[in-house]
């Protein structure tokens, strides 16, 4: 009953209480309140009249140093009063009822008898504590372990608050206190035994050990990971690995193709000098790929392509290049050649002398068999150049390439095989210049479906031929003529930006449907890595997945607007379209399981 | 280490690519060495991979999809088939055949 003299407590009044006995002044102090209701204090007289008026202004100010100490965040705590809170009972009422005294250090050790005046004397401690609080108390070094010995068990004696419960209060509290009365601001963690490293003690760490920290338990049963450089052996005796297939794999279509050095050569031996030495002492029989691997140790090719190259184009395209423009100077020649030959034949007809003695007939089988070997060059290397443009997907035709299409188409024309719209595309005349830069052309291999067509002389001979004066006019809008700029549309310029697409027909080739296979060699033949996917092969992802786009139900390539239309995804698997970095993105769909899966 | 499964899995970031046939590759790439050599959906027939072979089985599983993923694995076309391998982990270099 702490408030009931105060005069607000209406109680019944003591009944035998003694006028004289009573103290003189009120009582501020609430520690000394408390310490009469404490009924464990050893106090041995009346504690009440004892507190003079100093002690409390003294106890107000340090309370309010303490409180700026507090604010200013400094760590120094102001030495507390020494009457400002008794021993003992004190401790009791501030952690039981008041928590404004929350933050307030606890005192010295109160098994020392303080003196409360002459006639006063604390004799022992009232209060049983545990050894690691009164350690604390004492201003030892807090260490997570030994102060709390049993975080978990409801404390200590005498009904004093358990550290979990003061530390929760103490986690709560706004300001940095750094006491030792107030060790840890967290329920401490028992698993690390070693106290936080502050940040002085962390600097003064090499840096090894703050940037690795050695773990408790090390962790031995990780295999390494780093590959030794001398370790590596290519597989050999075990024959499920995937080396192994591929290589057998490749073994046997070399064997097929009869391409030299590809097939493995076992018999063959090898010089030391082009081996490094921990090669030499190895035992030739654990290879059976000597010239595979030998690529491996004469290749050595870095990022591709190499940033450091003048030249901005890929490797294939200078192919290309080199390709298209070779076959297109071969190509003139032997068109201007025939042409030449037609006119003399012919004259009558240009303008030239005409020839009564050779026939018209034997004059157009010449220049047809002319044209149509003229046609089966152009025609494989144009199919390889659609093909290789489909492969890649996006990539700018050179002039020379589109020289060549164009060239196709308007042969073709000459020839006089049905128009079909990559002729019509691929015609190019004086208002479309060799120089003309187009944009880009995604896939301009719609012309397969006229490539994949049989120029023989047979074919060309058979078909249905016009009069000699049409197909020298024709010839005469050829774009190395430039002589009549008559007879072009627009919407062959138009359609020549057109953007098709591959169909990849049966039996892997090139062709658009309702034509007849062609006799004449594939251009996989010539550059097997051209070579479309075969639909045969089970598991492979068709590439024209989305070839309904463009050409319709009845095979016919439907008119596509020439500007290019945005993709959104794409038809090889596991790629997807990043819509914002319009990049192409790969996935493969995995789980974690052990290590490792094949060993 | 990664293995496949069908039913349910984690889809595994290989990169990005300017490229769409390269990122292409780089499934297949990750296919043949996750799934093996009889592995089905490729994108391109498996002979394409035919000089990467050794390549990829002198690496892990995560070397193959680091690699993959910086850019560093690539098979190139055209007729000069070739493999960029600046892309091995720093200890690691592709030895060279045995003499026989």
């Amino acid at each position: 009953m702490p408030h009931d003299g105060e005069g607000y407590a209406p109680g019944p009044h003591p009944t035998f209480v003694d006028v004289q006995t009573r103290p003189k002044k009120k009582r501020k102090s609430k520690g000394s309140n408390d310490a009469t209701s404490g009924g464990s204090n050893g106090l041995t007289g009346d504690a009440h009249n004892t507190h003079p008026a100093k002690d409390t202004d003294e106890e107000m100010r340090w309370g309010a140093e303490l409180v700026l100490q507090l604010a200013l965040g400094g760590d120094a705590v102001p030495t507390p009063p020494k009457l400002a809170v008794p021993p003992g009972g004190g401790r009791v009422s501030s952690s039981l009822g008041n928590k404004g005294k929350r933050k307030q250090p606890t005192q010295g050790t109160s098994s020392a008898p303080l003196s409360l005046g002459t006639a006063h004397v604390l004799v022992g401690d009232p209060v049983v504590r545990h050894p690691a609080r009164a350690a604390v108390s004492d201003g030892a070094v807090p260490d997570p372990v030994s102060h709390f010995p049993t975080p978990h068990v409801h404390g200590t004696t005498l009904g004093e608050t358990t550290f979990l419960r003061e530390a929760s209060h103490v986690s709560k509290a706004p300001a940095v206190v750094k006491s030792d009365a107030v060790a840890s601001r967290r329920p401490p963690s028992f698993q690390n035994t070693l106290p936080p490293l502050r940040l002085a003690a962390r600097a003064a760490l090499p840096k090894e050990l703050i940037d690795k920290p050695p773990r408790d338990v090390p962790n031995v049963t990780e295999k390494p990971r780093v590959i030794d450089s001398l370790n590596i052996q290519l597989p050999t005796g075990n024959g499920d690995s995937l080396c192994d297939l591929l290589l057998a794999a490749r073994d046997d279509e070399s064997r097929e193709l009869n391409v030299p050095g590809t097939h493995m050569n076992l018999a063959t031996p090898r010089s030391a000098g082009n081996t490094s030495g921990q090669i030499a002492g190895r035992n030739p029989s654990q290879s059976n790929y000597p010239n595979l691997v030998d690529q491996f140790t004469k290749v050595r090719v870095g990022a591709f392509p190499n940033p450091t190259t003048v030249f901005p184009y890929e490797t294939d395209t200078f192919f290309y290049f080199s390709q298209a423009f070779r076959t297109l100077q071969a190509t003139a020649a032997a068109l201007v050649k025939a042409h030449a030959d037609s006119a003399t034949g012919t004259g009558g007809n240009v303008g030239g002398g005409f020839d009564a003695d050779a026939s018209p007939l034997a004059a157009t089988a010449r220049w047809t068999a002319a044209t149509a070997n003229a046609m089966a060059l152009l025609e494989s290397e144009a199919a390889a150049a659609a093909a290789a443009a489909a492969d890649g997907s996006k990539r700018v035709l050179s002039s020379a390439e589109l020289d060549l299409i164009g060239l196709v188409g308007l042969v073709g024309r000459a020839v006089g095989q049905a128009e079909t719209p990559v002729a019509r595309q691929g015609s190019r005349t004086a208002q479309n210049p060799p120089g003309f830069s187009a944009p880009v052309v995604t896939v301009p291999a719609t012309g397969a479906s006229f490539l994949r067509r049989p120029v023989s002389s047979q074919t060309a001979s058979a078909g249905p031929k016009p009069p000699p004066s049409q197909m020298l006019l024709n010839l005469s809008n050829a774009a190395f003529v430039r002589a009549n700029k008559t007879g072009v549309a627009k919407e062959d310029i138009v359609n020549f930006v057109h953007r098709g697409t591959v169909t990849v027909g049966t039996g892997g080739t090139l062709s658009a449907p309702g034509n007849t296979p062609s006799p004449t060699t594939p251009p996989s033949a010539k550059f097997p890595e051209f070579a479309p996917v075969d639909r045969s092969r089970e598991g492979y992802v068709q590439k024209a997945r989305d070839g309904s786009q463009d050409v319709s139900a009845d095979g016919h390539p439907s008119p596509v607007s020439p500007f290019k239309k945005a993709r959104s995804s794409s038809s090889f698997r596991g790629v997807t379209l990043h819509r914002r970095t319009k990049r192409w993105e790969s996935h493969i769909w995995v789980r974690y399981g052990t290590f490792p899966p094949h060993a | 280490m990664f293995t496949f499964k069908r039913e349910t899995g984690k889809q595994l970031y290989l990169g990005g690519f300017d490229n769409e046939a390269v990122a292409a590759e780089a499934h297949d790439l990750c296919a043949l060495k996750i799934k093996g050599f009889k592995a089905r959906g490729l994108n391109f027939p498996p002979e394409k991979y035919l000089h990467v072979a050794p390549t990829l089985d002198a690496m892990s599983h995560e070397q193959v999809v680091q690699a993959v993923r910086l850019g560093k694995l690539t098979v190139t076309e055209g007729h000069l088939r070739t493999v960029a391998e600046g892309h091995l982990p720093p200890n690691t270099t592709l030895v060279g055949a045995p003499v026989g």
